[in-house]
């Protein structure tokens, strides 16, 4: 009894002065965290460590930002991902940029969390493809890093400890300070006036809004664009094999649109190499299938209205940070 | 008891005997209601609530019911005197949200501006003239709802032109902007910092998604966030105490909506939500003084159906939820009439609406269950299958949508990039065409056959010839006529020409000619607005003085 509140006492106390993680322009200040895993510049900064780290593959060759490139904001410019030993993923490597707001995880959101999502692709044996017992051991044969595990969390280093360093720094994985958001903050010039059509086709004609609103540009939510159906049949059935709902056969998770120009090639299957198939992929109102959205349909797009679409995407392009500021 | 019980009803009247009437109603009230800790302050005619108290409850920040000027009303003398003088008729310039800075030495208002927007301006009471302080299309609307206890910063809420709401804190010097918390087209209906300025509390959907609300606490350094009120009640309209050690909000969990208050420490619920005062009816809170007197609106609405036939008085149509109905709507056979019907609590916006067919032989009535966040009207489909509905839908998206009468299921018709959630006015032509009215459309009606002139496109159609009305808002088509609405005046377009029609107690929305062509049912009644205190509003109803 007493430790627990002594324990609720001190997460109070270090609620109230926590440091809180800078987030660029057009973001929210706010970044939810889960009560149990609190963002800490420690606990970032460890988990950067364990992003960058191969010994979480099997066989040393593959860490997470073998990926996740931070040069290539976070993707890797594959259609589909590449594991170890050359295996091959039947899905793209998906942009993590600004996932601290991410309300579910993967193309079929089969995470709810970050906490979740981060071990699965280590354990994946098209991915990283090493066995859940074997994390901790792999942490602790890197005494350095063994060290700063032990320090941040105050225990030997633990699978969950593990989760929540790369959670945490997969939190501070940001995209902002764009163009869009300089517009956004009342600096007119910001766009070109290309860019100003392209986002009132945005909002209005061309009907992107419907899927990718709000600040990280997504709804969060699970949409059939058609994408997985081809030649009458699925190639993907997507949501559907982890909800058993019918509604959700070939729907995938609305991707966020940030650096959206840097992140290519596009959709959950790295089927349309360039910004403008997109357009055009949509503009023809996706693949016809018995669970196609309500919302794709035939746009109707004139040349001028798809270059300025393109023009506008690649306004959403901004700063790319990774880390605690200060930090590395 | 409901607050609003025993309140003066009075009718439009010039400024000065405004004035005359406020103070009058004030003593009146002072005298009788002295022992209720529960009474009305305001409840002239055109009270409005989109103020909100200083900290000592002297004067309230409010609207000038004449000119739409910001002013101050004293509370105890009924006096008001403008802060701005923007003049009347020379602009549409006006403010609305307004709340004083802690020492009451400023105003920070929402401005609606001349380029169609609202910005943030910041007025000195003194008379020292008055800045703008933030002013961006693209949050083109604003309200500013509390300032830190050091009066340097305002919280203030911004929704965006792409449906998004914003918790941002802007600086009172430089305008500079920290956005908190987005959440997506779901504005909060009241939120407010902490007395120490160190939370925001707010409400908002569970989940993103239209429902009952719950209520927040943000740490203002954005360390956090809890949900402090949930469950499937509506729990909303937060306000803090003086203290910062409980929050006051209004919750229908006790199946009217009722004022509860819930005790917090560092940014978190204690123990379960406490009633404070039931049957508040459609309350806004709007401050709390610092000896912890609510300051609240009331919203009243006797919003009927009426049915009129020729010369015969109004006769109002029996509905299972009185006082909240309107937008009526007849079917093509005329068996049925369609309307609005309000439910939930609401506050400064558009209300949630449902759809009730009443069916006039047996007056037995049916609620379809539309998925739309916002109706404003509807209209019949010439085989009464579908009924078009001007509105919003579960994204935010404004425009016109068709509801299966069948269902309640909806399709979208056409989409507007208005933030105006009552969307876009239109109805359907006699080939079950949609006409598309919005307020962006100049629309004609060729003179002799009453048909539109010219399509536009495959489903959505305007027109053009000699007769072009501006500002048109909603349509229905009658025989060899067209009714067509401007925000208040209803006209009857025909061979013969244009028409005004008027009717006793109309409330300026849709209206509907049976197809007998002798009977017309109309909304009528309306809303007004009134400001309540309710004293020690945090201490039990048995410890109060």
């Amino acid at each position: 009894m007493h430790f627990s509140r002594w324990t609720a006492a001190l997460s109070c106390a270090f609620t109230l002065f926590a440091e809180t993680l800078p987030v660029p322009r057009g973001l929210d200040t706010y970044v939810p965290v889960p009560a149990s895993n609190p963002l800490r510049r420690e606990s970032v900064e460890v988990g950067r460590a364990l992003f960058f780290y191969r010994g979480l593959s099997s066989d040393g060759s593959l860490s997470c930002a073998s990926c996740h490139l931070p040069e290539r904001s976070f993707t890797d410019g594959r259609s589909t991902a590449i594991g170890v030993r050359g295996r091959k993923g039947p899905r793209r490597t998906p942009p993590i940029l600004n996932r601290a707001w991410g309300k579910a995880f993967f193309w079929d959101g089969r995470a709810a969390t970050l906490e979740e999502q981060v071990l699965q692709p280590i354990m994946n044996p098209l991915e990283m493809d090493l066995l859940l017992r074997d994390i901790v051991p792999r942490v602790n044969g890197d005494a350095d890093l063994r060290a700063k595990m032990t320090q941040v969390f105050g225990r030997n280093p633990e699978v969950q400890d593990v989760a929540n360093a790369l959670a945490s720094y997969v939190r501070s994985i940001l995209s902002g300070d764009s163009p869009y958001d300089a517009y956004l903050a009342g600096d007119r010039n910001a766009l070109t006036q290309e860019q100003r059509l392209g986002l009132a086709l945005f909002r209005g004609k061309a009907n992107c809004v419907a899927c990718h609103p709000g600040t990280n540009l997504t709804d969060e939510q699970f949409h059939n664009t058609g994408v997985g159906f081809r030649e009458g049949g699925w190639m993907d059935t997507g949501r559907i094999a982890v909800s058993g709902l019918e509604k959700d056969r070939g729907s995938f998770k609305t991707p966020g649109l940030r650096q959206v120009a840097a992140t290519a090639p596009y959709m959950h299957n790295g089927s349309l190499p360039a910004l403008e198939d997109v357009i055009e992929y949509y503009d023809k109102g996706g693949h016809p299938n018995s669970f196609l959205d309500p919302e794709i349909q035939e746009l109707h797009l004139t040349a001028g209205e798809k270059r300025a679409l393109a023009a506008f995407l690649r306004s959403l392009s901004g700063k790319v940070s990774e880390g605690w500021p200060g930090s590395h | 008891m409901t607050p609003a019980t025993g309140v003066l009803n009075v009718h439009s009247l010039d400024m000065t005997t405004t004035r005359v009437l406020i103070s009058t109603v004030l003593v009146m009230y002072t005298v009788v209601w002295a022992e209720d800790p529960v009474r009305p302050i305001w409840n002239a005619p055109g009270a409005s609530i989109q103020g909100a108290p200083t900290r000592d409850g002297r004067f309230l920040t409010s609207v000038d019911p004449t000119s739409g000027d910001l002013a101050l009303l004293e509370v105890g003398t009924g006096s008001m005197r403008r802060l701005t003088n923007k003049g009347v008729g020379q602009t549409k310039q006006f403010a609305w949200f307004s709340v004083p800075s802690p020492d009451a030495s400023q105003v920070a208002v929402a401005w609606f501006n001349d380029a169609g927007f609202y910005e943030l301006r910041v007025v000195a009471v003194n008379g020292d003239g008055e800045r703008v302080l933030f002013r961006n299309e693209e949050s083109g609307f604003v309200q500013p709802t509390s300032w830190t206890p050091d009066g340097k910063q305002i919280l203030t809420l911004f929704f965006r032109k792409d449906n998004i709401s914003q918790i941002a804190l802007v600086d009172a010097q430089s305008g500079s902007v920290r956005i908190l918390r987005s959440l997506n087209w779901v504005y909060p209906k009241r939120m407010q910092l902490s007395p120490d300025g160190r939370w925001i509390v707010y409400d908002s959907f569970a989940d993103d998604r239209p429902g009952p609300r719950d209520i927040y606490i943000l740490a203002v350094d954005g360390s956090q966030e809890s949900r402090v009120v949930d469950g499937p009640s509506d729990d909303l309209f937060p306000v803090w105490s003086p203290d910062g050690k409980e929050i006051l909000f209004g919750s229908d969990r006790g199946g009217t909506m009722d004022a509860w208050a819930i005790r917090i420490e560092d940014g978190k619920a204690l123990g379960e939500p406490r009633c404070i005062r039931r049957n508040m009816g459609q309350f806004v809170p709007m401050g709390v003084t610092a000896k912890g007197d609510l300051i609240f609106g009331l919203r009243i609405r006797t919003a009927e159906i009426a049915l009129i036939q020729g010369d015969h008085e109004p006769v109002t149509l029996s509905t299972r939820t009185p006082g909240r109905n309107s937008a009526p709507a007849w079917s093509g056979d005329g068996t049925r009439l369609a309307y609005l019907s309000i439910r939930g609590p609401e506050n400064f916006s558009t209300p949630a609406r449902v759809v009730v067919v009443h069916d006039m032989k047996s007056g037995n009535e049916r609620d379809l269950p539309v998925k739309l966040a916002t109706i404003a009207s509807i209209r019949w489909s010439p085989d009464n299958e579908w009924l078009l509905a001007s509105g919003s839908d579960g994204k935010g998206r404004a425009g016109l949508f068709r509801i299966r009468v069948r269902d309640g299921s909806v399709r979208t018709e056409a989409l507007t990039s208005s933030p105006d959630p009552a969307g876009l006015g239109g109805d359907y032509a006699k080939d079950g065409h949609v006409i598309r009215a919005d307020e962006a459309i100049a629309l004609a009606v060729a003179r002799a056959s009453g048909t539109v002139a010219r399509a536009t496109k495959s489903r959505v159609y305007a027109g053009t010839s000699e007769w072009a009305i501006e500002g048109v808002t909603w349509l229905e088509w009658k025989g060899d006529g067209l009714l067509a609405g401007t925000r208040a005046t209803p006209l009857l377009l025909n061979s013969s020409g244009v028409r005004k029609l008027f009717w006793k107690g109309y409330d300026g929305g849709p209206f509907s000619i049976h197809p007998d062509r002798e009977t017309i049912a109309i909304g009528v009644g309306g809303m007004r607005s009134e400001v309540w205190v309710m004293e020690h509003a945090f201490q039990p109803v048995d410890r109060r003085p």
